[in-house]
Order: C-alpha cells, then sequence, then structure tokens
C-alpha cells in the first residue's frame, strides 16, 4: 500500500468533517488518491461512479433530497458538463452540493485541450454564482473542503473547491512523466 | 394509450410511493389527477430523472420510489441507465413514457421513432428487470409485477404523442421542493 498523499488525506478529512457520507464522483489521476483515502480510511462514506459529471450532480441531487449531505468530485473538464445541472437542478431547486473539482489547464498542464477550460472555470462558477475556494496547499485542504461544505449545506448553495495541480501533482514526479512538445 | 390513462390506473400506487416525473405533460397531468407532498416534479434538466430517482432510492431504501420518465428525456442519459444497473436499487420502478416524440417543442420524432429500443436498451446496460408495453391492462400489470418484485426494473410504455393543453401549473419549484424533502424525510 503507497502512502496516500497529506493534500488527498485533507480532502477527505474535510469532506467528512462537513457531515458527507456520500461521494458521487467521475475520476481523473489525482482524483484517484482521494477515493483511494476514503476507500481504505472512511468506510462510511458511500462511493457511487457516474458516467459523466451531469449525471453525478443529478445523483446527489436526488440523495439532498433524501436527506444526505452530497459531494460530487470531478475534473475541471467535467465543469463544461455539469453546467445544465448546477444552472436548472441545484440553484432553482436550492439544492446544495459540495464539488472538489481537480483542476486541469493550469500551472504544470502538458495537454493543450485541457487548458481553455481549466483557465475559465472560476469566471464560469462566478458567471453562474456558484461560490468558489482554491485549496492551495495539503495543510490546509482539510479546513477548505471542511468550510465550503458548511457553507454549501448552511446556506443551501453548491459551493466548488478547486484542487490546484500544483498541489495535487507538483511535487510527483509521476506527474510530471510528460514529455515537452517540441513540434 | 394516452398517457393519462396509465396514469390514472395507478395512480393509487402512486400516492403511497415516492415519485419523480419529468418536466412538461407528464408533470402537469400527474398534477391535474392529484398533487401529493411526495410527488417531485423536475421542471428542467432533461435526463435526470432517473438520477434523482437513484439518489433518493440509495438515501431512501425502505420506501418505493417510482420514477415516470420520458423517452426524450432518457435519450439524453442513456448512461445513466448502466450506473442504475450497477447499484441496482431494489426500490426504484423506472417508467419511461414512449410517445416516439419531443412533444412539448413541437413533436420531432426521437429515435425511437425510427427504431430504438430503449427496453432493450435498458436490459444491455444490466437493468435485470424490462418490458415493453403498449397497452393499459398490460401496464397495469407490469407496473403491479415490479412493485411487487423488489428489483430494478425498467418499464417502456408506448402511448400516443398527446398531452395538456398547459404544461405550467402554479407550483412553484421551491415550494414543490421543501415540501417533497420534508416528505419524504419524515
Amino acid at each position: 500500500m503507497t502512502t496516500a498523499p497529506a493534500w488527498a488525506i485533507g480532502v477527505c478529512n474535510g469532506v467528512h468533517a462537513a457531515g458527507s457520507r456520500d461521494v458521487v464522483y467521475v475520476p481523473d489521476n489525482p482524483l484517484s488518491h482521494v477515493l483511494r483515502v476514503f476507500e481504505q480510511q472512511f468506510r462510511d462514506v458511500r462511493l457511487i461512479l457516474a458516467t459523466r459529471e451531469e449525471e453525478a450532480l443529478g445523483i446527489a441531487a436526488g440523495l439532498y433530497l433524501g436527506g444526505r449531505l452530497p459531494t460530487v468530485m470531478l475534473q475541471s473538464s467535467g465543469l463544461g458538463n455539469s453546467l445544465n445541472a448546477l444552472t436548472s437542478l441545484l440553484m432553482p431547486y436550492q439544492i446544495p452540493v459540495l464539488m472538489v473539482v481537480s483542476m486541469r489547464g493550469d500551472a504544470g498542464e502538458w495537454n493543450a485541450a485541457q487548458v481553455p477550460m481549466g483557465r475559465a472555470v472560476r469566471g464560469i462558477c462566478e458567471a453562474i454564482g456558484v461560490p468558489h475556494a482554491t485549496v492551495e496547499a495539503a495543510e490546509t485542504a482539510s479546513d477548505t473542503v471542511r468550510l465550503a461544505g458548511k457553507t454549501a449545506f448552511g446556506t443551501r448553495t453548491s459551493y466548488a473547491c478547486l484542487l490546484p495541480r500544483r498541489v495535487t501533482t507538483g511535487s510527483d514526479p509521476q506527474g510530471d512523466r510528460r514529455r515537452s512538445v517540441t513540434l | 394509450m394516452k398517457r393519462l390513462d396509465p396514469l390514472n390506473a395507478i395512480y393509487s400506487r402512486l400516492e403511497e410511493r415516492i415519485v419523480v416525473t419529468i418536466m412538461g405533460a407528464c408533470a402537469a397531468e400527474l398534477q391535474s389527477i392529484g398533487h401529493r407532498p411526495h410527488f417531485f416534479y423536475l421542471q428542467h434538466a432533461m435526463g435526470l430523472a432517473s438520477s434523482m430517482g437513484l439518489g433518493i432510492a440509495l438515501s431512501k431504501p425502505d420506501r418505493q420510489v417510482v420514477v415516470l420518465d420520458g423517452d426524450g428525456s432518457i435519450l439524453m442519459n442513456l448512461g445513466g441507465l448502466t450506473t442504475l444497473a450497477r447499484y441496482r436499487p431494489r426500490n426504484l420502478v423506472h417508467v419511461v413514457f414512449d410517445n416516439q416524440s419531443l412533444l412539448s417543442v413541437g413533436g420531432f420524432p426521437t429515435a425511437t421513432a425510427t427504431g430504438t429500443d430503449l427496453a432493450g436498451i435498458a436490459a444491455a446496460a444490466g437493468v435485470p428487470r424490462t418490458e415493453t408495453v403498449s397497452m393499459l391492462d398490460a401496464f397495469t400489470r407490469a407496473f403491479d409485477e415490479a412493485l411487487g418484485a423488489g428489483d430494478l426494473t425498467t418499464i417502456v410504455a408506448k402511448v400516443e404523442a398527446v398531452g395538456p393543453a398547459a404544461f405550467v401549473t402554479d407550483l412553484s419549484l421551491l415550494e414543490n421542493r421543501f415540501q417533497f424533502a420534508r416528505a419524504i424525510r419524515s
């Protein structure tokens, strides 16, 4: 068993401390660390794999109405897939979800296809009125996620916690293994 | 059959269960028969009624949940059928009223008008019980069997492409949402 990165343990602690016991997810590489920590150390958290992000928010909306406090984990590219569910379901019905967003397209990116949405994430959140917070370091991950979750569920407003690549892969040589484009 | 016929036929069963409907004709017709606090009308977000039903069914395992879906809606979320099958909530009955049409926006034919078999797709996705019915008595029997079976079921009910005169009702989204959450959590 490999040691889980501190930021991933912090995210799990934050989700749990916010009272969330249901995590609906569309995974990516950084989030796989979070999922592993949930599986191994948080046996009271239910993990539900969705096919795409909009569907994940639909499942989460049902969980909330049934009395649960749901978290949805997605990659920033999936925010585009989420917009209809956010703006026409979660927001008008005041159904809160804690969103944990693994960022792509920011510092450290190797795939140009990730850049436009990665750059737009904060602007999109602001345009539709979804508050967001950025996890600045592994040490503050737990508090940032917990406070976002508490605010979401306390005010019935979905809240996005962004996980930058400098936190999720910055010190991971494997995360930097892609070759630079030379042509 | 018209959608209103099967809705009337199973209304007494719906009254005792949690119900999630799609927007438009289906929501308006169920309300025209009678609104109940544990009926939720998803007034947009096409495709997500079955996903919400899954979330509700997982959060309320001791209650039976009925999703009233449509062909146009489920065609927007076919991947969701694989998620339904994976988690297989045994307390969920998924009814798809298939009028082969995007009725509320002008009646454009959906893929079921050109041969797509939604029950076949659900079965191939892994939904354990599926059936397509086109007659009222067959629908009522299939629905009651699904309630009795205690397993995830998708019933595709072929209906005529007709709806009510008005699709909008005076029940506000938030009134519906808070009433519904209170009713099903109690």
